[in-house]
């Protein structure tokens, strides 16, 4: 008797279930990417990064907890531009859901549509990590972002229809913030256009390219290449404070060739924000930019003052 | 005969190599017949050998080179084969085709490496230490248990921790006790990964069961006039393999790369000892060895990492030996250039009491990789 009272417990339970859950569920491979969605879903989403704030996307391991995640999902969202190749086919090949695999309405590539900077004429191993699609750390800068927002709310309209003016109208919102807010720091760099800075990665290009910043050269001698002495040497022989103004580098890499490059030249080492989530203040993507973009100009400007 | 063998390998490669050569662009993926994606790629393990008793012993192998070819089929079924180069042999290793099935069931099909422990469904280059630990060695033999068949595997909806359930049902095994196992073997598996809510800390733990339904070939065939052979696995047909597996990572919430990595499995083997080998004596028809290892790995960044490996295990059929086991300590370091790269340099003590002398060997291991490689799992 007990056991047949808890069958139809159970069953109830099962029945009630999509009833209950009104939000859609999705899941994104990066902070940057669940930021946007919950930009553009509002109350009406439910999202998940498989990556944490503070790790590389580049290099993850495909776990089951992933596999069950992205099974779960009415939506998975990732980056593109060969970002995640080393760990999402893996997540999406042992995945149960059909609907989230390429070409499925619950799968979306943001990168789809967004004009990359940095694509390489030929692609071969002996240029390091290179992206055949060109750069992928496009959420570095909002109004670029703006495309995988667009593809973000076509995605949700496509599972979700019936939410489909509030997502037209989140998307519009977006657009015009960070149209506001891009356009506003453009304005506060116009006296530093020029400005040379060198980067340890090509993770902040996107957004430093916006602010009129000249990438003058990179810690790495190729993308995802540990730099070697010599290269150092040559950085710090080849660069001056007239040339340079500060080093540029994420979190995860080696602070200590950062500053050994920045100390030599006489610059400061700036240590950015390199995801949504990774420092106080950058719970969105425009948060993330404005927050980067203050830390640079503190730094140009107090250079001025002195 | 074997020139014939390696002509038709590579003169069937020969349209792959083609597709990838005349085509720039993405060097992990080549446009197949038709257009189509194609993910292809190639692997080569080299390792230089040195026992320090007698280094006249040393030797350079290229223990294996790969070719690794996969894609999805159509939106039903992905494939992926891996064509093997070792001991100047061309072995067809994996050929496999999967498919999703309703109620969270997953389908493979063709010829695996058996999804058994932690170090069977995963190729030798990739291990954690230049060479198996010794229970692996001396039970499984030839690197891995491969299998002709199919496995089904059930992925309960539950997030963390997960559970996943794998049968597989086997025309034959190779490389496993007995080196061969006929007779439709079977295979069970339950393993759980389970990651903490900020994600520093992930476990998987896995408990692994093969077996046979119906008669096992004991390789008689590999037996001379006499009932003898020099092959220790050929003196018992396995009754059943048993194992017990653990993997766990702990990464640091302020870095990618930097973490520590414990590994371990235990093995136990039980067998028929082979009735009509010389060696046979009444009451040890049946018996069971077992072994283990365990292993520790700090990984300061994403080039360099160091790790010791502890492993013990009887020898296979021990009860004919006297219950002789092994004993082994391995140090090693290793330096990853690049994702496509990574040299390894290990020192191994290892204790047999079967020949009753220790030995000290240095390895030097390099791996390479071109074009693509099957995404790697926790």
């Amino acid at each position: 008797m007990k056991l047949k009272i808890r069958l139809l417990y159970l069953v109830s339970a099962c029945l009630l279930l999509p009833a209950a859950r009104a939000q859609l569920r999705v899941t994104t491979t990066t902070t940057d990417l669940a930021a946007l969605v919950r930009e553009i879903g509002g109350e009406h989403v439910e999202v998940v990064s498989l990556s944490r704030p503070l790790q590389d996307a580049h290099y993850l391991d495909a776990t089951p907890g992933m596999v069950v995640r992205i099974g779960r999902s009415d939506l998975f969202v990732e980056n593109g531009f060969e970002l995640e190749m080393g760990w999402v086919p893996e997540v999406i090949r042992e995945t149960r859901n059909r609907s989230v695999r390429p070409g499925g309405d619950g799968h979306v590539d943001a990168s789809h549509g967004i004009q990359a900077i940095q694509i390489p004429e030929r692609t071969h191993r002996d240029m390091g990590d290179v992206h055949p699609s060109g750069n992928p750390h496009y959420t570095l800068e909002p109004v670029v972002a703006q495309q995988a927002a667009r593809n973000i709310a076509a995605g949700l309209i496509r599972v979700d229809e019936k939410n489909a003016d509030t997502y037209k109208s989140n998307l519009d919102a977006y657009i015009a913030r960070s149209d506001e807010v891009v356009a506003k720091w453009k304005e506060k760099f116009a006296p530093h256009a020029n400005t040379g800075v060198i980067i340890y990665h090509k993770h902040f290009d996107y957004m430093l390219k916006s602010l009129g910043l000249n990438i003058v050269d990179a810690v790495e001698p190729l993308p995802g290449i540990a730099p070697s002495a010599r290269h150092v040497a040559q950085l710090i022989s080849t660069y001056d404070t007239d040339s340079v103004r500060m080093v540029i580098i994420e979190p995860w890499h080696d602070l200590r060739v950062g500053k050994q490059v920045a100390d030599a030249i006489g610059v400061p080492l700036l240590v950015l924000c390199p995801t949504v989530g990774s420092c106080d203040g950058t719970d969105d993507v425009i948060a993330l930019f404005e927050t980067n973009a203050r830390k640079i100009l503190d730094v140009l400007e107090a250079e001025a003052g002195e | 005969m074997m020139m014939n063998a390696r002509y038709r390998f590579l003169r069937g490669l020969s349209p792959f190599f083609g597709a990838c050569a005349v085509l720039p662009g993405n060097p992990a993926s080549a446009q197949g017949p038709g257009g189509m994606p194609l993910n292809f790629g190639a692997a080569a393990d080299m390792v230089f050998s040195a026992p320090t008793r007698d280094l006249e012993e040393s030797e350079f192998d290229v223990r294996a080179f790969e070719i690794n070819i996969g894609a999805p089929v159509d939106p039903y079924f992905d494939f992926l084969a891996t064509l093997a180069w070792e001991d100047d042999e061309a072995e067809l290793e994996e050929a496999w085709v999967s498919t999703v099935l309703p109620w969270n069931l997953k389908l493979k099909f063709g010829r695996e490496f058996l999804p058994f422990g932690n170090l069977n469904p995963i190729h030798e280059h990739d291990y954690p230490q230049v060479n198996a630990p010794s229970v692996h060695e001396a039970f499984t033999s030839d690197g891995a248990m491969i299998g002709d068949g199919a496995h089904l595997e059930y992925l309960a909806p539950y997030l963390n921790p997960t559970l996943t359930l794998i049968v597989g049902v086997y025309d034959e095994v190779h490389g496993s006790v007995g080196r061969r196992i006929d007779g439709f073997p079977l295979l069970a598996r339950a393993q759980s990964f389970y990651q903490s809510p900020l994600g520093e800390h992930a476990l998987m733990a896995g408990a692994s069961f093969l077996t046979s339904a119906g008669s096992r070939d004991p390789m008689e065939d590999r037996l001379d006039a006499d009932g003898f052979t020099s092959d220790d696995r050929a003196r018992g047909k396995l009754d059943y393999l048993f194992g017990l597996d653990l993997k766990y990572k702990y990464s640091p919430g302020i870095t990618t790369y930097q973490g520590l990595v414990l590994g371990a499995e235990y093995l136990y083997a039980s067998y028929d000892a082979y009735k009509n080998h010389a060696d046979f004596t009444p009451g040890l028809q049946v018996d069971a060895d077992s072994g283990f290892y365990v292993y520790a790995e700090w990984n300061f960044d994403r080039f360099r990492g160091v790790g010791y490996r502890y492993d013990r295990t009887d020898v296979l059929f021990s009860s004919l030996e006297g219950g002789a086991g092994m004993e082994g300590h391995t140090l090693y370091k290793q330096w990853r250039p690049t994702e496509f790269s990574r040299l390894r340099l290990q020192y191994q003590f290892a204790d047999n009491d079967l020949e009753d002398e220790t030995e000290h060997t240095v390895m030097l291991q390099a791996t390479f990789f071109i074009g693509w490689h099957p995404p790697h799992r926790f």
